[in-house]
Parts: C-alpha cells; sequence; structure tokens
C-alpha cells in the first residue's frame, strides 16, 4: 500500500518548519531549533517540549528517520532525516500552501506583494 | 560557579528533568537525553543575556513540557498492541459476543428480561396512569388558568359552592375573564323500553365557552334558557348517535327522571366534564347529557353546596391574587362562608384528580419498590456470575485489554440484557394501558386520556438508561476494578471476591430495607381495613334488603298520590312470606346519595345568617325499627303524623342533638331551609342512634329526620328485613311493587341487599389493603431469594475458608452458626433501614389510614419479626450445605 502525501496535510508550523530544516541533510535537535531560528529571524524558537513531540509524531508517521551519530570522541548524538516520503510531503504542504497564496493574490488580499 | 545565574541555571535544569518524569516513559526513553540536552543549550544561550532572559526561557521551557504531558501519553498508551479499532465496529463486535454468550445459556438471560420486563412494565404503566389523570394538563383551551373556587374548611377539606354564590363572584371579583359553574348529576333515562342511570350535567351560562366546546349539531343553551326553566338539552354525539341515529336534529325528545326535554344540540364525545370519577356515574363514568343550571332543584337555594364554580384567571394574575379578591368579595355577601371556612382558589386539574392522586402515587411507590428489589436480585447474579470469571479478566487484562475495554464488554453483556428488559417492559404497559380504561375507569376522573406518550416514553427511557447502569455497568466496574490490581489470577479471583462480597452486602441490606418499608405500609393498610370493616355501622344488616322507586310527574301529580302508594306498598308488603318488617326513607345509608338541608334552632341566633347545614332524611314509620336503629329518647314517627295535623314533627340523631342543644332536646323546634325559603317550624319528639351514613371510614354526620306523610318526596326507597337470605326478596318484593303500579319504575339497579353495600362501600379500602399486601408479599419473596441466593454464593465462595477452619477443629455447627450469624447481621441493618424509611413514607399514607396511627407498635413489631423469621429461614436453608463440607476434598490443592 503506498501512502498519498495528501493524507497528512496541512502539517502544523512546526512540523513544516522540521522537514524543511531537514532539507539539506541530517541535523540534531539544537541544529534543527537553530535552524528554525535563523529562518525565522528568531520569530520561532521552539522549546525542547514541542519540537520533540513534533519529532516524534513526524517518527511515528514515517516522515522522518532518526539514528545515533558520533559527534567527537565520547559524544553521540540522535540525529534526523527526511525519508521519500516525508519529502513528498513537504512538497505537497508547499505546493498547498503556494495554491493558497494565489488565491489570496487572486482575492487582492496581498496588494504589496512583489513577485518572488 | 555560585553567580546567581549559575545557580538559576542549575536549578532550572533539575526543575526541567522532573517535569519530564511526567511524560510517558516510552517518550522519555527516547528523547529525554536529547531534549534535556537541548533545554541546557537553551538556558546556557540565554545566560548570556542575562538573569531575565534565563528564567524567561527556562520556566518557558519547563511549562512546554508539562503543557504537552496528555498529548504525549495518549500517542504512548501502554496496552496498544493492536491499532485501535473505530468505536463502531468495537461496539458491534461486543453486542455479538454477548448475545452469542447469552444464546449458549439462555436461563439466566431469560430470568433477567422476564423479570425486569415485568417490573418495568408495572412501573411504566403506572406512570401513564398518573400522567394521563394527574400531569396531563385538561382537555381545554389554556388549561393553566383555568381555576375552581371552593369552600374550604379547616380540615383541609372542600365543597362547591352554592348556586347564588356564581352572581357573587361575577358581581364583586375583577381576576378573571370568565366564571362559570356547573353541576354533575345522575338522571334516569328512558328510551324505549330501556332504562338506564346517566350522567348529566347542569351548566351555567359561559360554562360551555369556559371548556371551549362548540355545537356539533344544533345549538348550545340560550340566555333565556340558562335563566328561566325551559325543558332544553345538550347530548353527547354517543347519544345522539344511540337514540337518533345521527338524524339532524328537529324536535327529538328525551325523557330523564320521567320528564321530557327537547334536544336542541349535539357535542362532540372528545369534549370531557371535568369531574371526578365519583361524581360520575359508575356505569358510564362520562357526561351524556347537559341540562341548562336553571333546571337544577336548587337553582336558588342560598346555602346548598352543589355548584362546582370555575373560572379562567386574568393573564396577569395568579392565583393568590385572585384568592385575595374572592376573599374580599366573600366577606361582603352576607350568605359568604361561615366560621372556619373560606373560598379557596385552587387549579382545577389539581381538583379533578385529587382523589386518585394518592392512590396512584401509593401504587406507583410498591411498583418502583418492587422494582428495586427486582433490580437487586438481577444484580446480585450478575455480581457472582463477574466474580466467577475474575480469572478470565484478569488475564484478558494482562493481554493488553485496557480496563475500558472491559468494562465495555462486560457492560454490554448484562447491559443488553437490562435494554432487551426494559424494551420489553414498554412493551408489556402499552398492551396493558390499551385494556387497562375498562378495568380502572371507575377510578379515573372522566377526563383521563391514557396513552403512552412523550412524557411517558421518557420516563421509560430514563427508567431503561437507570437499569441499563446499575445492572449492567456497576458490576462491570466493579469486576474491572479489582481486577486492575490483580497481578496474576488467583489474587484477581481473590480481590474480585473481596469486591463482590461486599457488593453483595450492600444488595442484602437494600433488598430487606426496600421490604420491610412495604411491610410496613402494607401492616398498617391491612390493620386499617380491618378495623374499618369491623365499624359498627349504626344498624343491623343481616336480612335487610333495599328497593329503590321514583314517581313519574304525569302518574303521581301531588302528594297525596305519592303518599297513597306509599301507604299501600307498605301495608302489602308486610304481607309477604318472609318479610318481618318493611319501611321507607329517601336516601339509604351507604347508597352514596345524600340530601343537606340547611337547619335553624327556634330561639338561637343564625350564626353569620346562615343555618347549619346537615343531612335531611325522610322516612315512613318504623324504619328505625326496621334498620334495627335504637330510638334513644323519645318516639318513633306514628299514624298521628300526617299532612293535616297541625304539629309538624323531627327526629334528630344523636350527633345533631348534641352539636345543636347539648341538653333537653325533646320538644324544641326547629325548622328547615326549603327550596322556595324556610320551611315551618318542626318540634323535636325523638332522638335516634347515630348511622355511618357515608361509609365506614366516614365520620358520622349530623341528620335530621322527618315524616314522609309531611315530606311526601319523588323518590323512596324501600327496606325490608327478612330472617332469611335477603336476595329471595328481590323477586316478590318487585312484584308487589308492580302489581300496586304496573308503570311503577322500580329497577333492577336499584335492588340491593344493603350488606353489600357497606362490603362496596369499602371496597376500595379493601383493593388497596389487597393491593399493597400483595406487593409486600411479592417483595417478602422476592427477599427472601435474594437472601437465600446471596447466602448460597457466600457459602460457595468462602468453601476454602469454611474448610480451613473445619480442618483446624471447629464445628459444622459452629461454622454454619457464623455464616448465618452475618447474614441476620445484614439483615437486622436492613430491617432498621426499612423501619427508617417505612416510617417517613407511612406519613404518606397517614390520610388512607383509619383508627390506627402511622407509627402503630403492634403492626412495625408483626413486620420485624416476620422479616426476622423469614430473613433466619433464607439464610438457615443455604448454610445447611456447610454440613456436608468436607475439609480434606476441600484443601486438596486445585
Amino acid at each position: 500500500m503506498t501512502l498519498n502525501p495528501r493524507n497528512f496535510l496541512p502539517l502544523t508550523p512546526i512540523a513544516l518548519e522540521i522537514l524543511v530544516a531537514l532539507g539539506d541533510g541530517e541535523r540534531h535537535g539544537y541544529d534543527i531549533m537553530t535552524a528554525i531560528e535563523r529562518r525565522t529571524e528568531g520569530a520561532m524558537s521552539p522549546n525542547p517540549g514541542t519540537l520533540y513531540r513534533a519529532i516524534d509524531r513526524l517518527a511515528r508517521e514515517g516522515l522522518l528517520r532518526s539514528s545515533d551519530r558520533a559527534f567527537g570522541r565520547n559524544d553521540s548524538r540522535r540525529v534526523f532525516r527526511l525519508t521519500p516520503l516525508g519529502k513528498q510531503v513537504v512538497a505537497a504542504e508547499v505546493a498547498r500552501l503556494m495554491d493558497q497564496v494565489r488565491a489570496a493574490r487572486g482575492a487582492r488580499l496581498l496588494k504589496k506583494v512583489t513577485g518572488g | 560557579m555560585t553567580s546567581p545565574q549559575s545557580l538559576a541555571r542549575r536549578m532550572a535544569i533539575a526543575v526541567f528533568r522532573i517535569s519530564l518524569r511526567r511524560c510517558p516513559a516510552a517518550f522519555r526513553r527516547e528523547y529525554g537525553g536529547e531534549m534535556q540536552r537541548l533545554f541546557e543549550e537553551r538556558v546556557q544561550r540565554a545566560a548570556g543575556l542575562g538573569l531575565f532572559s534565563l528564567l524567561k526561557v527556562a520556566a518557558g521551557g519547563c511549562l512546554d513540557v508539562l503543557a504537552g504531558v496528555p498529548r504525549a501519553r495518549a500517542t504512548h498508551k501502554p496496552g496498544t498492541l493492536f491499532p485501535r479499532e473505530p468505536v463502531m465496529t468495537m461496539v458491534a463486535h461486543d453486542v455479538r459476543l454477548a448475545l452469542k454468550s447469552h444464546v449458549r445459556r439462555p436461563g439466566f438471560a431469560l430470568t433477567v428480561i422476564l423479570t425486569l420486563s415485568i417490573s418495568v412494565g408495572a412501573v411504566v404503566t403506572v406512570m401513564a396512569l398518573i400522567n394521563g389523570a394527574v400531569l396531563r394538563p385538561l382537555p381545554y383551551p389554556e388549561p393553566g388558568r383555568i381555576v375552581s373556587i371552593v369552600e374550604a374548611d379547616s380540615r383541609g377539606g372542600s365543597s362547591p359552592l352554592s348556586p347564588p354564590s356564581l352572581q357573587m363572584l361575577r358581581e364583586n371579583t375583577r381576576a378573571f375573564d370568565t366564571i362559570a359553574g356547573f353541576s354533575p348529576s345522575w338522571s334516569l333515562f328512558l328510551a324505549g323500553r330501556e332504562e338506564r342511570v346517566l350522567t348529566s350535567v347542569y351548566m351555567s351560562d359561559r360554562a360551555f365557552d369556559l371548556f371551549g366546546v362548540a355545537p356539533l349539531q344544533g345549538r348550545l343553551f340560550g340566555t333565556d334558557e340558562y335563566l328561566k326553566r325551559q325543558r332544553v338539552a345538550v347530548v353527547s354525539q354517543s347519544l345522539w348517535r344511540r337514540e337518533f341515529a345521527e338524524e339532524p336534529l328537529g324536535s327529538q325528545s328525551i325523557s330523564l327522571d320521567g320528564i321530557p326535554y327537547t334536544v336542541v344540540g349535539v357535542i362532540s364525545d372528545s369534549f370531557k366534564m371535568p369531574i371526578t370519577a365519583s361524581e360520575a356515574n359508575p356505569t358510564t363514568s362520562r357526561a351524556e347529557v347537559w341540562l341548562p343550571f336553571s333546571l337544577n332543584p336548587f337553582f336558588e337555594a342560598p346555602n346548598v353546596p352543589v355548584m362546582h364554580v370555575v373560572a379562567r384567571l386574568r393573564p396577569d394574575l395568579n392565583g393568590p391574587q385572585a384568592e385575595q379578591q374572592v376573599a374580599v368579595a366573600a366577606t361582603a355577601f352576607p350568605g359568604g362562608p361561615s366560621e372556619g371556612r373560606s373560598l379557596q382558589v385552587v387549579s382545577l386539574a389539581e381538583l379533578v384528580s385529587n382523589e386518585v392522586r394518592r392512590s396512584l402515587t401509593l401504587l406507583l411507590a410498591g411498583v418502583v419498590c418492587l422494582l428495586l428489589i427486582c433490580a437487586a436480585n438481577i444484580i446480585g447474579l450478575v455480581v457472582a456470575r463477574m466474580a466467577r470469571r475474575a480469572g478470565e479478566l484478569a488475564m484478558r487484562r494482562a493481554l493488553g485489554a485496557s480496563r475500558a475495554r472491559l468494562i465495555a464488554q462486560l457492560s454490554m453483556e448484562t447491559g443488553i440484557l437490562a435494554v432487551l428488559g426494559t424494551a420489553g417492559g414498554v412493551l408489556i404497559a402499552a398492551l396493558t394501558l390499551g385494556a387497562l380504561p375498562a378495568l380502572l375507569v371507575s377510578g379515573l376522573p372522566p377526563s383521563t386520556t391514557l396513552a403512552v406518550d412523550a412524557p411517558v416514553v421518557l420516563g421509560a427511557a430514563v427508567l431503561a438508561l437507570l437499569c441499563t447502569l446499575a445492572i449492567g455497568v456497576w458490576p462491570a466496574l466493579q469486576a474491572s476494578r479489582s481486577v486492575g490490581w490483580a497481578s496474576n489470577q488467583l489474587t484477581a479471583r481473590h480481590t474480585a471476591g473481596v469486591a463482590a462480597r461486599r457488593t453483595r452486602k450492600i444488595l442484602m441490606v437494600a433488598e430487606v430495607a426496600l421490604a420491610v418499608t412495604l411491610l410496613m405500609g402494607a401492616g398498617l393498610m391491612a390493620r386499617s381495613f380491618w378495623l374499618m370493616s369491623r365499624t359498627d355501622p349504626g344498624f343491623t344488616t343481616d336480612g335487610l334488603f333495599a328497593t329503590g322507586v321514583g314517581f313519574s310527574e304525569a302518574k303521581y301529580p301531588t302528594a297525596g298520590h305519592r303518599l297513597a302508594f306509599i301507604d299501600r306498598a307498605l301495608a302489602e308488603l308486610a304481607g309477604v312470606p318472609a318479610v318481618s318488617s318493611s319501611a321507607a326513607v329517601n336516601r339509604l345509608p351507604f347508597s352514596g346519595s345524600n340530601v343537606l338541608v340547611g337547619l335553624e334552632v327556634e330561639g338561637q341566633p343564625l350564626e353569620d345568617g346562615r343555618p347549619v347545614t346537615m343531612d335531611r332524611r325522610v322516612a315512613t314509620p318504623g324504619y328505625f325499627e326496621t334498620m334495627g336503629l335504637k330510638v334513644l329518647e323519645g318516639r318513633d314517627f306514628g299514624i298521628e303524623d300526617t299532612t293535616e295535623s297541625t304539629d309538624r314533627v323531627a327526629i334528630l340523631n344523636d350527633a345533631a342533638a348534641r352539636s345543636l342543644f347539648g341538653e333537653s332536646h325533646l320538644g324544641r323546634r326547629v325548622r328547615l331551609a326549603l327550596r322556595g325559603g324556610p320551611g315551618p317550624w318542626l318540634r323535636v319528639i325523638g332522638i335516634v342512634a347515630d348511622v355511618r351514613h357515608h361509609g365506614l371510614g366516614e365520620p358520622i354526620a349530623p341528620e335530621v329526620y322527618v315524616p314522609y306523610s309531611q315530606s311526601p318526596v319523588e323518590s323512596m326507597v324501600f327496606v325490608v328485613r327478612s330472617a332469611s337470605d335477603p336476595w329471595t326478596l328481590a323477586s316478590p318484593v318487585r312484584q308487589t311493587l308492580k302489581r300496586l303500579d304496573p308503570d311503577m319504575r322500580v329497577l333492577e339497579s336499584d335492588q340491593a341487599v344493603v350488606g353489600d353495600l357497606i362490603q362496596e362501600s369499602v371496597a376500595e379500602p379493601r383493593l388497596r389493603a389487597i393491593m399493597v399486601n400483595g406487593f409486600a408479599a411479592v417483595a417478602l419473596l422476592l427477599a427472601a431469594i435474594g437472601i437465600v441466593s446471596i447466602v448460597s454464593v457466600t457459602v460457595a465462595q468462602e468453601r476454602r475458608e469454611i474448610g480451613v477452619r473445619l480442618a483446624l477443629g471447629a464445628r459444622h455447627r459452629q461454622v454454619a452458626r457464623r455464616v448465618v450469624g452475618h447474614a441476620m447481621t445484614l439483615v437486622g441493618l436492613g430491617a432498621g433501614l426499612g423501619l427508617a424509611g417505612g416510617l417517613f413514607a407511612s406519613r404518606v399514607l397517614e390520610g388512607l389510614l383509619f383508627g390506627v396511627s402511622s407509627t402503630d407498635v403492634l403492626t412495625i413489631s408483626t413486620v420485624l419479626l416476620l422479616v426476622s423469621g423469614v430473613g433466619f429461614v433464607a439464610a438457615y436453608l443455604p448454610a445447611r450445605r456447610i454440613i456436608s463440607i468436607e475439609p480434606i476434598e476441600i484443601l486438596r490443592p486445585e
């Protein structure tokens, strides 16, 4: 049975941020948090509870996978990366959002938005 | 590193660790370390920005973890080995399982369903009766605003008003939109060869309007007809159909009491008068003829309370406000209520249902008690069944079934029986109600409509829900709770046993308590009936036979004609073999009919300008002797008391004499307020013993007797006494009267053995006593069965313990005594509670009791003795089984 990525939509904002943060390869929790902070210019700085609950859910749904990676000599951290399904879901969610942006623009709700 | 910041940082980390512990273990194992690390890194970073930032980040992090705990728990539930199924699938699955298990062992299921059906059916039936007769609004427009104005006495009794009060109220009150009056009566209806008694109603003007009645055919009465005596009648649809085959009205007439009336209108059978059952004729119960009030013999009588005054309240006023106006109006009116009596405004619906409300409430209490005892018995069975299955339940729990899942499934098993049982009960109730009106109609007000409608269905649904909860869910909760703590099957069975034992104790106490409460009520009713039936009616009933006759106006136009007939009839009757004495009276005791009259004593001023009201009897000489009534002072009427004699006479009963004069009665003069004003002065020539005219349970009323020769009324009752069976007189008496006048109306229904009349008069208390005692007997039986089953289960489950005791040297008898002793403690506890409940409940009975107080020691001690005796036997029978227990067999490992 192949899972339809649309079944996972819409994603919560934090879930989307996590998936996007993992877009260019595997990261550990702190890494994900700082990536989100960077991207949102500090507007979003997820607490550990929120972050890991979201990660837990995404992992259970099969959108990301975790493994332990050694950092330095005695240090190992849990790192996460997207699964193929996760990638499809991100793409589907972004497409959905784009569609909404188009719709809002068509309704002249986004006057000052310049292309891009 | 002891700066405030580092201290705060360390504390924050500690708090975060504690917060983390609230998360489910699986989640913590997976991410706990990483989360803590991330938290430390965030706090570290914030420390660089100052203490405030640090605290903010730390607090935010901890709160975030705690806030997410419920969600984390929801996704990390233990035991979710298998994916969750949709709820409906599970329910359907449970239903299938439950049905399968019941089909496999149908005995238990059938017992539960049948018991519940019968008891729920009884409760729903009584609920429908109460709904129909008491709760349902009367079938008139805006029934809530219709009130009745009655004259209430200080003892809580009430009576109708006199006809002239209507005008008084209309002139002196502004609280009502409409005021009208009516008076139910019985008339002898003559059609072809058929003679029967039907309920007729005298209606004042505006009465039809008030009840929202429109004619189906023809018209209602005109203003003239309401005020001047014109012989017109409105008849019911069914009478119109029967007598006139629904032909359009022209000049049809009907004969009532020998007088023709022109039928001017027909009204629908759906219109029902707001009268109580006792006012309606028991054979028809519904009014069939309406006459204008001007035809009522007491139309202008200022003191005869025959008019039921009804009124429609103005929408902006309530009952008490209206009552104030009525009270003021009453004082302004010379013929107002006398001392100790006042006019009251009561809801018409309440007034109509008053008669049956208490009986129905009693009935409901009885059936509810039975239902409760039945439910307790069923719960006992279910609990025992579940306790036996404790091992299986523990196993399923260990395999990952959640507690909720177990509860759902167990509840379904017995809950389905409860649902089927209550559904069966509703079905039984619907069938019973279909057959009931014919059986019970004489006890219910004619305005009653019996149906399983919304309030009844709602009540039944609540009942079904309660039964399901009590029988299905409660034992399941108990069973699953005890299983929840158990680590293996053996302890499960043990803890389940403990819980079940506690439940059984509660049930046993409850059953005994309910049975004692019911038995107390039953005992009081039985004793009260026994005392009532032994009350002396005041006369000797043996061999007494009565036959009523009515004179038609055409054939007996004058007093002389009537007098002549009575004289000749009495002479002829004296000659009938087996008749030892004969006489005649206008109203026979226990016949349910009465004539009230105002009486004034010479030389005594009227109280409030109103004469005293008392019962009037018209009797022939020899009446007292025939009835076996002692003449206490003076003499009986004699042949010398005639119309011609200038000396008009009267005889008083003892009660009247004592209330009027105190001492020296004979020779005093009294006069009666008659239709056309005060009558002539009557000399009191005798005092006779009191008669309980209105019923054995009713107080003795003051009576005045006048001789027939001086007051030849239109209807009389012949009483004859014989030494043999009085029924043998029926035919000879009838023949004798018919021989004198072939046209004389001698109704078979008017022939009666006086002793039977007395029996009939106590029929209602007897029925009530039988009913309550029947309930109590069933309750006692059920409670006994409950005790037997509970003690048997206890003995069966304590076999091991008993075996140990026996092995350690206890004697069989000692062990049995201990078991019975425990049971009796519970019986005693239940009896105590039941006694308290009974004392509380018997206050409701007080008005129904006669000659016995609601705390009658004899009744209470008899009940307690009976219950202890039955309880002992019920506990002893199963306990005997202990004798057969061999310790060796029991203690052998399982």
